[in-house]
């Protein structure tokens, strides 16, 4: 698998394939907006509906407005996603990482023991 | 099968001894046949002299010198070094002590069990600090965190063959991958372990792992300065835009 796709190539397709849903999205609006609307309040009670809107705010256009905004900042949160991936895997690795604290001694006591054979085959230290 | 252990020196005059009795101890237990070609960059501390007295005791088919007139680079030493071996697998590790021989027994049965299994055979294996198992003793949390920082970098940005400790220096090769993949290898510093992997899964040869524990250096100091790291990203920029 050498030479002809490279890493960066690589990476640079899946830029362009997420900027070209992105691009869908924006262009779907109305049809993703009304899914959405239909599938929040096919699941979610009517009265935690009521409990979230207010008179100048009702459901739908909540819902609405939140759609349109998930969609503008999409590539905002990628990257913010990509970015907790990249730190809890860090983190998560530094957390298991494992400290061989017997390694060290028992290395100690096999240079004495070395020094030793060492000596008795003539080396001089 | 001979195996060839490859280690280059600078200032190592207290630990070249007693590694060469550890890996003179595995071996003979082991019942492998060995030898160890010492690359030495002309160190101050008289390391050249230490290698010759070692090799009067161990013999001239166990301890074989190459010395070379001042401080050339790792990459070159490695070369220097296979160009004076004879074995048929290479073991490439560090010579302060902070790389155990006891691994590599580990390391051969790995390679040796791997044409039976599906993944098929292994070129190369690779001692990991990351995988249960294995470990460091002597670091501090920001040492651990700027480690698995970098590794999580590259196994990001690279394709490396499901290497898990791509900085790591403690590895087996078989001679035909790293005659092949050394000359291709151009960075330096921390960057050249990890190109080394990258160049190999690029060639096609599967890597496989032991957990080793790393006991951080005894005699000397670690280096990780900013210069280090600066090069490090730069030599991960190259290899993301190059291969």
């Amino acid at each position: 698998m050498a030479g002809l796709v490279l890493r960066y190539h690589l990476f640079l397709s899946i830029g362009m394939i997420f900027l070209a849903i992105w691009k869908a999205a924006f262009e779907n609006l109305p049809a993703i907006t009304k899914a959405v609307q239909s599938v929040v309040t096919a699941i979610v009670p009517s009265a935690t509906l009521e409990q979230f809107s207010t008179p100048s705010l009702p459901p739908d256009v909540a819902i609405a407005q939140g759609v349109e905004e998930a969609i503008r900042y999409m590539p905002v949160y990628a990257i913010f996603g990509l970015g907790m991936y990249a730190l809890s895997s860090v983190l998560y690795k530094v957390a298991t990482f494992e400290d061989c604290k017997a390694a060290a001694v028992e290395l100690n006591k096999e240079i004495e023991d070395a020094k030793k054979k060492l000596e008795a085959k003539g080396f001089k230290f | 099968m001979l195996y060839s252990v490859i280690l280059p020196t600078y200032n190592e005059r207290e630990n070249l001894p007693i590694i060469t009795q550890i890996l003179h101890d595995t071996f003979t237990s082991a019942k492998i046949k060995y030898e160890i070609v010492v690359v030495d960059d002309s160190s101050p501390d008289k390391t050249l002299e230490v290698a010759q007295s070692l090799q009067k005791i161990f013999g001239k088919d166990h301890i074989r010198i190459v010395s070379r007139p001042g401080k050339l680079g790792l990459g070159s030493a490695y070369s220097a070094g296979l160009e004076a071996s004879s074995g048929q697998r290479i073991i490439l590790m560090d010579a302060d002590l902070s790389h155990h021989p006891k691994f590599i027994p580990m390391m051969i049965e790995v390679m040796d069990k791997s044409s039976k299994t599906k993944t098929g055979k292994v070129d190369i294996v690779s001692g990991t600090r990351y995988k249960r198992g294995g470990g460091v003793a002597g670091w501090d949390t920001f040492r651990k965190l700027t480690s698995c920082g970098a590794n999580f970098l590259a196994t990001f940005l690279l394709a490396t063959g499901g290497a898990s400790d791509l900085t790591g220096s403690f590895r087996l090769y078989e001679r035909a991958a790293i005659v092949k993949i050394l000359p291709q290898v151009e960075s330096k510093g921390y960057a050249f372990q990890m190109e080394i992997l990258v160049r190999a899964h690029n060639d096609g040869y599967k890597i496989g792992e032991v957990p080793i524990t790393f006991v951080d250096r005894i005699y000397g100091e670690s280096k990780l300065g900013a210069n280090e790291i600066i090069m490090y990203l730069k030599g991960l920029l190259q290899l993301f835009f190059t291969t």
